[in-house]
């Protein structure tokens, strides 16, 4: 009964949240007038131009227009009709849940909106929640993505390498040191006083490394010469070298490296995505190195590498599908986890712009505020809904792509222990 | 095992250079860091400005800003050092500018000496003083505004502004703008930062001044004052939930699927997505509001010592208003350790050595709490330890909502106001503590599982 509860409620959450602007919006769906009928929620520009045409002047606030006045014809709203703005002028007062919107237009036409999670001045609760949570889940989702992706590489280059050396000379080092060199001086250094386009930019990468290149060609003399300090003879392990990379992360402190990111990168919701996919791969690329290792330890792989199944083709055949069941779980402990740090992130009001509606500055928004109970209980209660139905629903998922996996501790709400 | 340890702990040298290193790698990229440390110690409005500058030069040489960064810094073969010698910083970025735009550094050192003899030529008439102020504002315009400001001064001094006009002009004639794409590696010796700030640390454990604006200025003192809070805040949640967790969990693993069981697994579930920081402000509300509940009081806020007092009884007297804050900070230890505890003594509970006791007749009592409950400990141990660092870092959000004067605020106050000395010591201090954390954990489950060889 849970998870169909759970999928029932995200379901209908990310449709009310995908056609946001047709159950929430300050201006009616229809409006059926004697000689106009129009729709200002899907075109708000046309509807301009018709009120300009009928009344003479141009409406400049389509959401303190008056449409029940607009030519004795019938206007159906949206459910709810308001919209996300830093203040509107039909919410006067703060009002608990249910109540009346009370506001009379100056024809005298009332206002027939209802708080269904109450307001504060300005502001209708409901409204701010639904904006605030497709905010969030934005955020959470493509930042899971895309530390997916960081995660899938490294984790898979550790795997694929982890019984194999690479050996390597001075000459090497030396090459990797010139080859840092060159790109911080072409392409980083050189931003400070020239304007660079990002072909430019790429184009002095490419030469960069292109130079680095010729040096590292340049080893081969020492095949022919044979000097001992040039010939390869340190050996890495490149899963060493990545796990020791995840071990470094892992010591800085997590906020004070976002905090230090977030003033780098700029305030738009695309800019904290990337620092969160900067920072969060390290946990599933380390549970991605070891469900791949174990995957090409199995006969079923081994067998396909032995008919000489072509490696790319083994990669999506064979790895792929095998590594969802076990990453659905660590998956979505991630999103929640990522959902929780970027509202802790707005509610203290670190990477996102103040204008851009998020859950934890709505949260945060009370924490001076003690007379509105609603103010505090619902936000915070529609961040629990979210994360435990994600949860749930990340649990369903599991059992539908691996039924005879054990569930483990984290399973609960079903009949195994 | 000693030798162990100390091949451990020799291994932990290089890695805390590498993030020394990396700290103040990353610490040298804020912006404006210089400008942002003088606008909070200087006075804007009453000084006049040569005051300004003598106290901005003071308070660079006190804070060795006025020193390069690292040993050794790659800049392009146009560049001088008698650039980097230009003492005003918006002087030196124009000049530094006009420089790479032109690659022709002796053309622009000329340009700059004729702006200033023209400042400070006594046989220009005082009627042309203006001229001079003009000038002088000039040096210290950005780059992009050098062209249109030069055509004011020539109309308005044709005259006087010849000299300057052609030197700026000889500026872009001979210009060499390849010298811009050679690298050129320059070395600055010791007398650079890190090196000043690691001689420091390494000899007296001197760990800096702090850049902020307070009566606590040097870092030791202002993470001495800070860090007792969080480790007694930290420390007293692990514990707490360490003591409710472990007998929480044995005690759900014995009665595995009865509904005590299920109640309390479906109970921690839905109390599990709790975000913390909603909860606390909620617990705040309804508890710490004389309009319900008046349980408990936002206390520490106010907790200051009085005379005499030591930090110690200081945080004795406020431990009675710690219920609300500890049960935000350990409701999620408490699920997640007792989840884990549950977890594991239901798998030692179906092993074959358990059997075998009860076979030979060992009482339950003894099996359970001897046998199986030590091995369901065991990965406890490798989490506890690494609950370590969060004894120094502190949660930012939950000391903000109660006010605590904890690492985590000194954290959040370090980074918006870019005051790199605390931030260095504060990442030292998590990053051996997160070491330390791994190997102290190592070291107990080698001591609980004598299975675990002390090799490599």
């Amino acid at each position: 009964m849970w998870e169909n509860l759970a999928i029932l409620f995200l379901l209908s959450f990310c449709t009310v949240l995908l056609f946001l602007p047709l159950v929430v919006n300050d201006v009616p769906l229809w409006v059926n007038g004697k000689e106009h009928s129009f729709s200002p929620a899907l075109d708000r520009n046309k509807a301009d131009q018709i009120i300009e045409s009928v009344e003479g002047r141009s409406i400049f606030d389509l959401g303190s227009y008056d449409w029940q006045a607009f030519e004795e014809g019938t206007v159906i709203w949206p459910l709810i009709p308001y919209t996300y703005t830093s203040n509107s002028s039909r919410i006067a007062r703060k009002l608990p849940p249910l109540a009346k919107n009370g506001y009379f237009s100056t024809q005298g036409h009332s206002f027939s909106g209802r708080h269904w999670l109450g307001s504060s001045y300005g502001h209708d609760l409901l409204t701010d929640i639904l904006y605030s949570s497709r905010t969030s889940l934005l955020i959470a989702i493509s930042t899971l993505l895309l530390s997916l992706l960081f995660a899938m590489i490294a984790g898979g280059l550790a795997s694929f390498y982890r019984n194999s050396f690479i050996g390597f000379s001075i000459w090497d080092i030396l090459w990797l040191i010139l080859t840092a060199c060159a790109i911080y001086f072409w392409v980083f250094y050189s931003r400070q006083y020239v304007e660079i386009s990002f072909l430019e930019g790429l184009i002095r990468l490419a030469i960069s490394m292109l130079i680095g290149l010729i040096w590292w060609m340049g080893r081969r003399l020492f095949h022919i010469i044979p000097l001992g300090v040039f010939q390869p003879g340190f050996q890495i392990s490149p899963d060493l070298l990545i796990l020791k990379l995840i071990e470094l992360l892992n010591t800085f402190p997590g906020l004070m490296l976002i905090i230090s990111f977030s003033i780098f990168f700029g305030d738009t919701i695309w800019d904290l995505v990337l620092i969160l996919g900067l920072l969060s791969w390290t946990g599933l690329a380390r549970i991605i190195r070891t469900e791949a290792f174990k995957l090409s330890e199995s006969g079923f792989i081994q067998a396909a590498e032995g008919i000489g199944m072509r490696p790319v083709s083994i990669l999506f055949k064979h790895y792929l599908p095998n590594l969802i069941s076990p990453l659905i779980i660590p998956l979505s402990t991630q999103l929640r986890g990522l959902l929780l740090i970027e509202s802790a992130l707005s509610f203290l009001k670190i990477g996102l712009k103040e204008s851009v509606p998020s859950l934890g500055r709505l949260i945060a928004g009370t924490i001076t505020d003690y007379s509105s109970w609603w103010n505090i209980l619902f936000p915070g209660l529609t961040l629990c809904l979210l994360i435990l139905s994600l949860h749930i629903l990340g649990e369903k998922i599991r059992d539908w792509f691996d039924p005879y996996m054990s569930s483990g501790s984290f399973n609960l709400l079903t009949k195994r222990s | 095992m000693l030798r162990y340890v100390g091949i451990r702990l020799l291994g932990l040298i290089p890695l805390l250079f590498l993030i020394t290193l990396l700290g103040f790698g990353f610490t040298s990229l804020f912006p404006l860091s210089n400008e942002v440390l003088l606008s909070g110690k200087i006075d804007a409005q009453s000084d006049a400005y040569s005051i300004k500058e003598q106290k901005r030069k003071a308070l660079l040489q006190e804070f060795d800003l006025d020193k390069p960064l690292f040993y050794f810094e790659l800049r392009s073969l146009a560049e001088d050092d008698a650039l980097y010698e230009i003492e005003n910083h918006l002087e030196r970025k124009l000049f530094r500018k006009l420089t790479l735009a032109s690659g022709n550094w002796p053309a622009v050192q000329d340009f700059r000496n004729s702006l200033l003899t023209a400042e400070n030529d006594t046989l220009i008439p005082d009627s042309a003083s203006a001229f001079q102020v003009e000038v002088d504002l000039l040096r210290k315009r950005p780059f992009e505004a050098l062209p249109g400001a030069l055509n004011r001064l020539q109309t308005q001094f044709p005259h006087l502004s010849l000299p300057i006009l052609e030197s700026y002009e000889k500026v872009y004639e001979g210009g060499s703008q390849w010298k811009t794409f050679i690298p050129y590696p320059t070395f600055h010796g010791t007398q650079n930062r890190y090196h000043i700030w690691l001689m420091k640390v390494l000899g007296g454990f001197d760990w800096g001044k702090s850049y902020a604006r307070s009566s606590m200025t040097s870092v030791k003192e202002r993470l001495g004052f800070y860090l007792p809070w969080t480790i007694m805040i930290s420390l007293v949640s692990i514990l707490l939930s360490l003591v409710i967790s472990i007998p929480l969990g044995i005690w759900t693993a014995l009665q595995a699927n009865s509904w005590k069981d299920k109640f309390i697994r479906n109970l921690f579930f839905f109390i599990d997505g709790i975000p913390n920081f909603w909860l606390a402000l909620l617990m705040l509300h309804f508890f710490a509001n004389p309009d319900y509940f008046y349980l408990s009081r936002n206390e520490f806020s106010n907790a200051i010592p009085e005379e005499g007092e030591s930090v110690f009884f200081l945080i004795l007297r406020t431990l009675p208003y710690m219920t609300i804050p500890l049960i935000a900070y350990s409701y999620g230890y408490i699920i997640f350790l007792s989840r884990m505890v549950r977890a594991n003594l239901l798998d030692v509970l179906q092993q074959d050595f358990l059997l075998a006791a009860k076979v030979r007749g060992i009482p339950a009592s003894k099996r359970i709490w001897k046998y199986a409950t030590r091995n369901a400990l065991l990965p406890v141990i490798t989490v506890a330890g690494g609950f370590i660092p969060s004894l120094v870092s502190g949660s930012v959000i939950l000391e903000e909502i109660f006010t605590i004067k904890g690492m985590g605020v000194e954290t959040l106050r370090a980074v918006s106001q870019f005051d790199i000395p605390i931030l260095l010591g504060i990442l030292v201090l998590s990053a051996v503590l997160t070491l330390l954390g791994y190997l102290i954990s190592d070291l107990i489950n080698m001591w609980v599982d004598p299975r675990i060889r002390f090799d490599s």
